[in-house]
């Protein structure tokens, strides 16, 4: 049984992606792959959603004749990106704090 | 299926996007799958064009219709905001009905857009109309006035004002509801995006 991603976590982790360094769509794709459980076809709209409120920025380089698009992250993506890597903090503490206290009375009180 | 297969159904379905966000998609596509390690492998993991399509317009339709290149269709006046409303809502529906829904599901659905979107067409043009006779009734009563300022001028004031106030409220109330309409089916398009989104996962 695997966690379900929300979309907001995806564009946080889409954007730590590519601040650790600019991809173009495939490797964006295979690096995420291996972290959290997306399907291929979800990239491609967060991706544009993330150029068009300007915290990804995409540019072409040439490679073997045909051009590659890489995406690469803009200071405002770097600051949003801040905001969620804060407010993961947050929620992990918090999540964490709850199973490990929930456990903890469950041991307790059950037998 | 090979990569020129899966980029021709693709761009079918995604022919009622606007020219350059359909070529953006194909071209993400194109090179994604050149870009693989395995043709073959990427396209049997993307699923069907069908339903790569059915997420780039549920995600296109949701986040206004803006283009990558920084132009954003919701920036611009009032008239084409309409009318980019109303033709977001149809490239929408008409995904819905693309989509590999089940058929009976499928008609609730419909069944349902359609209900809203008469109840949201139904409310905005009474109101209008009502705007628009109050504001009518203003005109008379600011003519009435004139009729009426030989006799009194507390009258003649009071029909003025009545006339004004009156023309004033129409104003407000046609105006007043073409926002609530806009924003009732820019939320009906949201409600659309979501179930083309969660349809096609």
């Amino acid at each position: 049984m695997t966690f379900q991603v929300g979309s907001v976590l995806l564009d946080a982790c889409v954007l730590a992606s590519v601040d650790a360094g600019d991809a173009y769509g495939y490797s964006l794709t295979q690096s995420l792959k291996n972290v959290i459980n997306v399907s291929e076809s979800t990239l491609y709209p967060v991706l544009r959603r993330l150029q068009s409120d300007n915290l990804l920025s995409t540019y072409d380089q040439p490679f073997q004749g045909r051009n590659r698009r890489y995406y690469s992250i803009t200071e405002p993506g770097r600051a949003k990106l801040t905001d969620y890597e804060n407010e993961w903090k947050i929620f992990k503490r918090k999540v964490d704090r709850f199973l490990d206290g929930e456990s903890k009375k469950e041991g307790a009180n059950g037998e | 299926m090979n990569k020129s297969q899966f980029l021709k159904e693709l761009e079918h379905n995604l022919r009622r996007l606007p020219d350059s966000d359909r070529e953006d998609a194909l071209r993400f596509y194109d090179e994604y799958i050149s870009d693989a390690e395995s043709e073959a492998d990427a396209i049997s993991a993307l699923g069907s064009p069908s339903n790569v399509a059915s997420q780039i317009i549920a995600s296109w339709a949701g986040t206004g219709s803006a283009s990558p290149d920084g132009e954003k269709a919701d920036g611009s006046d009032a008239d084409s905001k309409k009318s980019s409303g109303f033709k977001t809502f149809w490239i929408v529906f008409a995904a819905i009905l693309a989509a590999p829904i089940a058929f009976p599901l499928l008609i609730i659905i419909i069944i349902c857009i359609a209900a809203l979107l008469v109840a949201i067409v139904a409310i905005v043009a009474a109101i209008i109309l009502s705007g628009v006779a109050i504001a009518v009734a203003g005109i008379f009563c600011i003519i009435a006035a004139f009729g009426v300022i030989a006799g009194s001028f507390a009258t003649f004031l009071m029909f003025l004002g009545t006339g004004l106030f009156a023309i004033g409220v129409g104003i407000a109330l046609f105006w007043g509801i073409i926002l609530l309409g806009k924003l009732c089916i820019k939320g009906l398009i949201r409600l659309m995006s979501n179930i083309l989104r969660r349809e096609s996962k």
